[in-house]
């Protein structure tokens, strides 16, 4: 994938990572992963597993009916654990060049020290 | 787990297309009836019911088109926008304006601010909120571009002195709507296709010696006419054509987007100057379009009925 990939895409990839799991279940585990800085809405998240599924990015695990409800658990594909992947690695270098810029700064003076 | 009664959500769904509600319709009421519970809702809140409506109007008017269609679509539209904009800006945006009721000595020989510089301003802060990849501001700027486009339009109808040509805030709006159908991610592609659109216009405003401060016609009459651009139409169409069948798709797909948006303004130089041609050449346009449409829908179908969903009830 030559493009960004978008932050909640990010972030449902990474609630996946560590096996199936149901709508619901997503939006907590997004939730959660933020720091609750992001919390998908239910229209939001099903625009978002659609686009993925057709990208190939994950796919449908299984369906369950618990006490009338559908709970449809969505899983990685190999394509999708490799784009995952893919995008860490690119944060991961961001990551740690944001750090050593940071460390090439100056130390702030202490208190009255710019006077 | 409780039973709450799903009729409520049941009927926010219907914002959707009935082919979707077959595919996600179950298992995303499985989701909000889970989300509901959790919170202790017994019916779906106002903000869950406006997000269903406008997620399902925009299925309902998108959805046939793909993700990635659509996305090239708004990344042509945002480059070709600006590049348009920038042309008016510089070679229309201040202009002597002519007033035939008065006579010579009464003309103010002065170069004019055009209001269209409103709209071509609104559409180069959306492009640069795109490069600096604020895509989410970027489509507001886009959404001010449409409304502005349609504010300077009415106000040119009743002081058509105050120009521009109707043609090109009809233009710029059309374009800037186009912009709003995803928000516009490829900043590289956008930035090339702005750079290369710009390029190319400007080479043929010299070439067909455009000045700076001619009235805004001079842009449509002189370079931009119906040969033109049709002609860049036909052109980008079988650039795009090459680059499918050398499987290079992502190009195919980006010169596709210009395609689409040159066959636009192409249509829409060709309306405003001869309304009956256009009309049927929009006739036809639209049939050819919905019997594609059509094949595409039939023929997703059949995908669905063929290959059945795994794990589906």
């Amino acid at each position: 994938m030559t493009q960004e990939m978008r932050e909640p895409t990010f972030l449902m990839l990474t609630a996946l990572a560590d096996g199936p799991k149901h709508g619901y279940a997503l939006i907590e585990e997004v939730d959660r992963v933020s720091d609750g800085h992001v919390r998908l809405k239910v229209a939001t998240l099903y625009a978002a597993l659609d686009r993925l599924e057709k990208e190939g990015t994950i796919r449908i695990a299984r369906e369950e009916r618990v006490q009338g409800r559908v709970r449809r658990y969505v899983e990685l594909t190999p394509d999708g654990v490799g784009l995952l992947a893919e995008e860490v690695a690119r944060r991961e270098v961001t990551v740690a060049e944001a750090r050593r810029r940071l460390s090439l700064r100056p130390a702030r003076p202490a208190f009255g020290g710019a006077l | 787990m409780t039973t709450i009664d799903d009729t409520p959500w049941r009927r926010a769904l219907r914002a959707y297309p009935l082919s979707w509600r077959e595919r996600h319709g179950e298992a995303m009421l499985g989701t909000l009836l889970d989300e509901a519970e959790a919170q202790g809702r017994e019916e779906p809140s106002r903000g869950e019911r406006i997000a269903l409506m406008r997620s399902g109007l925009v299925v309902r008017v998108l959805g046939w088109m793909p993700p990635v269609t659509r996305e090239a679509l708004a990344t042509a539209s945002a480059a070709t926008g600006l590049a348009l904009a920038v042309m008016f800006g510089v070679f229309s945006g201040f202009s002597t304006r002519m007033d035939g009721r008065l006579p010579a000595e009464g003309q103010n020989p002065d170069l004019q601010a055009s209001p269209g510089l409103i709209v071509a301003g609104l559409w180069a802060i959306a492009f640069v909120l795109i490069l600096c990849g604020a895509a989410r501001a970027a489509r507001i700027a886009l959404a001010a571009t449409a409304t502005a486009g349609v504010a300077v339009f009415i106000y040119a109808q009743l002081d058509p002195l105050a120009g521009p040509r109707a043609i090109t805030t009809v233009t710029l709006t059309v374009v800037a709507l186009l912009g709003l159908l995803a928000p516009v991610r490829a900043r590289v592609a956008a930035a090339v296709t702005a750079a290369v659109t710009t390029g190319i216009l400007v080479a043929f405003h010299l070439f067909f010696e455009v000045g700076v401060g001619e009235p805004s016609e001079a842009i449509w009459l002189r370079v931009l006419t119906e040969e033109f651009t049709g002609f860049l139409a036909a052109a980008l169409w079988g650039l795009a054509l090459l680059a499918a069948v050398a499987r290079a798709r992502a190009v195919a797909r980006r010169i596709g987007g210009a395609a689409v948006i040159w066959t636009i303004v192409w249509l829409i130089r060709f309306m405003m100057w001869d309304l009956a041609t256009a009309t049927l050449g929009v006739a036809a346009v639209i049939a050819v379009a919905s019997v594609g449409v059509a094949i595409f829908r039939a023929g997703a179908r059949r995908g669905r009925e063929v290959h059945p969903r795994e794990g589906a009830a």
